[in-house]
């Protein structure tokens, strides 16, 4: 089978001597090249291109004549150019995304959307929190978003089990992140998006939560609650 | 001389326009095929509206919102969103119904494989669109959406925290995420657009516009002709008895109009919606996503237990898979839908699927915390009423559905005493198995009226 255009494209003027030159040299490699070329143009034409005559006469060439070369080198130097753009586009891309805590885990699950806190937060005295009942508080607190430090309202629940433990919650429905209610009638944490329930304590009772509600660390010193950083759902 | 016959002079693209216009293409080609060309006009669209909002539009989580409230006091501001919103969603439906047009015909066969596989991406593309358009606003529905989309998303087995991470640029949703989705939109989902629609539209020249299956072939069967033969043979016949394709322009026109005039009028009568400012502490807000990914949001419901990332990220990616690869998977000679019987059952049952599931998420009902009952209580005794009210308090319906009204951690019972006998509800709510709360403070009087309503509820 012949070739009505090589693969690289049209033969450049400049190259035509050469091509002459190279006209009895062809191998078998540079003919299934260009079968498939053609083959692959006829297709796209669909109109059984692969029985017509060639328009021009057949131009076989060698593997390594100078205008391969050229395409050659252009396409490595091309591909050495992009890499050289787009991975330090690609990395800035995902620095933030490196800088987290990940878990490994074949089913990581959901990750809550709060900003995460460093340090220790005062809550406010032990007292102002009734036991047994979860108190839903917005605390304010500077988080570092994008390079920025910003004063962030973040909410929790604040529950005391017992008249001295207390457990600081995330809001977020361990399934998919909506947020969850206090519902005092059924004595749970009702996730409105798919059922979801967990008792005052966090611990998923019903529907599609895999894991309890992420927890703050939580101390109590002096009968103040202090609310501490994010522990990481796991 | 003529300003066009001075410009063609110079251009010489009159020769390459005219063999456009006049090309034959098959007779049959008709409506149908207006959904493509409906499709790139929608996208012309919203490039146009889109370049429009971005003016004034602000990529923080601090002004996107007041932002978007000014473009909306401006002068056609309201409009222009109202059509980039409106002009999304009918996007997603002329390119599905687009799609669909090409599975029924099996269009995809040899040798438009390729424009099918990059249809198929496209398609993604565009959902990506929808995905990373609605967070923009940045009000509530669009940060809750968010939430969730991103931690479905994040169900990639082992690197989900990476995958979340990479879409939210970092564990949290904040305004990193809101400027980096806003690049993705503009820059990164466009640039894909442009390149594979180009190359979309370039193969459907190149090749010609499909022609509809006929049941009774165009051309004489030859015995022992390989398939490829057959359709060069096939199509050349339905181009000798086509027309040039200048005449099918004017559906093409038609029908973008009528897109266009809906567009116009929902963006006018509707508008494009905007709820409250994103507040991340909103307790009691009810997610829902746009229509568009109330399927998925919906199938979440079906795949609960410990192995959901698994079984979405399987799903997901089989499904993708198989949408991708179908020019692959049907590989017969036939064409036309009745003669492909299997091919067209899986398609119509994945689309009553998809509307189905649509249909159902869009009327789930709502997990609430302050869900009030709704029964007629003329038929009740005073006894019954006293239970009805002992339901209430006892917050029953924050699990509890009740004639279409309440929770749905647990069951229905709205027809409860057709199940169950009053000892083995009283069981239940003193004894409870599995997951339900133990209520042993309720008074036996209350017990008693409780079950006394419960047991009209048939």
């Amino acid at each position: 089978m012949t070739s009505e255009l090589s693969p690289g494209g049209v033969p450049l003027p400049s190259d035509e001597a050469t091509q002459a030159e190279d006209a009895e040299q062809v191998t078998a490699t540079t003919t299934e090249e260009a079968a498939s070329a053609e083959s692959a143009i006829s297709g796209a034409a669909a109109t059984g291109a692969e029985e017509a005559p060639p328009i021009s006469p057949p131009v076989p060439e060698r593997p390594w004549n100078r205008r391969t070369f050229v395409l050659r080198s252009l396409g490595g130097i091309g591909a050495v150019l992009a890499a050289v753009v787009a991975v330090p586009v690609a990395g800035l891309a995902a620095a933030p995304a490196t800088r987290n805590p990940l878990r490994w885990s074949w089913m990581a699950g959901s990750v809550t959307p709060t900003p995460r806190i460093s340090g220790f937060t005062n809550l406010g005295p032990l007292s102002n929190f009734p036991v047994g009942v979860p108190t839903l508080l917005p605390v304010t607190v500077p988080v570092d978003i994008g390079g920025t430090t910003q004063d962030t309202q973040i909410a929790v629940y604040v529950v005391r089990p017992h008249d001295q433990s207390v457990l600081i919650l995330d809001i977020h429905c361990t399934h998919m992140g909506c947020p969850v209610g206090w519902s005092q009638g059924a004595k749970r944490f009702l996730c409105p998006c798919h059922g979801g329930a967990f008792t005052a304590d966090g611990v998923e009772v019903a529907g599609p939560p895999p894991r309890p509600l992420d927890r703050y660390q939580a101390l109590i010193a002096n009968q103040e609650v202090w609310m501490g950083p994010l522990i990481e759902g796991a | 001389m003529h300003p066009l016959r001075w410009i063609n002079e110079r251009l010489g693209v009159g020769s390459l326009l005219r063999g456009f216009l006049d090309r034959p293409i098959p007779a049959n080609v008709g409506w149908w095929n207006t959904l493509g060309s409906a499709t790139l006009f929608l996208i012309i669209v919203q490039v146009a509206t889109g370049i429009g909002l971005s003016l004034y539009y602000v990529p923080t989580a601090d002004h996107a919102y007041d932002s978007i409230q000014h473009i909306d006091s401006l002068a056609f501001g309201a409009f222009v969103r109202g059509v980039h919103h409106w002009s999304a969603s009918a996007l997603v439906v002329l390119i599905g119904l687009h799609t669909l047009r090409v599975f029924y015909q099996a269009a995809y066969k040899y040798p438009r494989e390729l424009t099918w596989i990059i249809g198929a991406v496209l398609f993604a593309v565009m959902l990506g669109f929808a995905f990373t358009g609605y967070l923009l606003p940045w009000d509530q529905k669009a940060y809750w959406a968010t939430v969730v989309g991103t931690n479905v998303a994040g169900s990639v087995p082992f690197v989900g925290d990476l995958v979340v991470g990479l879409m939210r640029g970092g564990a949290a949703l904040t305004t990193v995420t809101l400027t980096r989705f806003y690049g993705i939109h503009i820059w990164v989902l466009p640039a894909i657009v442009l390149a594979f629609v180009s190359v979309h539209l370039f193969m459907v020249i190149r090749q010609g516009i499909a022609a509809a299956p006929r049941r009774k072939p165009i051309v004489e069967e030859v015995p022992g002709e390989s398939q490829r033969d057959r359709y060069t043979r096939e199509y050349a016949a339905e181009k000798r008895a086509g027309h040039p394709f200048y005449r099918s322009l004017l559906k093409d026109a038609i029908v973008a109009a009528v897109v266009m005039a809906v567009v116009a009028t929902l963006a006018i009568a509707v508008g494009a919606p905007l709820e409250a400012q994103a507040n991340p502490n909103a307790v009691g807000y009810v997610p829902r996503p746009e229509w568009y990914f109330l399927d998925l949001f919906q199938m979440l419901w079906y795949a609960s237990g410990p192995a959901e990332p698994l079984i979405i990220f399987t799903v997901g990616t089989i499904g993708f898979l198989v949408f991708l690869l179908v020019p692959f998977l049907d590989r017969g000679r036939e064409r036309h839908p009745r003669r492909r019987p299997i091919a067209t059952a899986l398609a119509t049952l994945v689309v009553v699927g998809i509307l189905a599931l649509t249909v159902q998420g869009a009327m789930a009902p709502v997990n609430s915390t302050d869900t009030a009952v709704q029964v007629d209580t003329a038929a009740l005794t005073p006894a019954q009423k006293a239970g009805l009210k002992v339901y209430q308090v006892e917050g029953c319906s924050s699990c509890h559905m009740l004639s279409g009204r309440g929770g749905t951690a647990g069951p229905d019972l709205t027809t409860v005493a057709g199940r169950l006998t009053g000892p083995q509800i009283e069981q239940q709510i003193l004894k409870p198995r599995d997951k339900m709360p133990l209520y042993t403070d309720i008074s036996p009087d209350d017990m008693a009226g409780l079950l006394d309503f419960l047991s009209t509820r048939k």
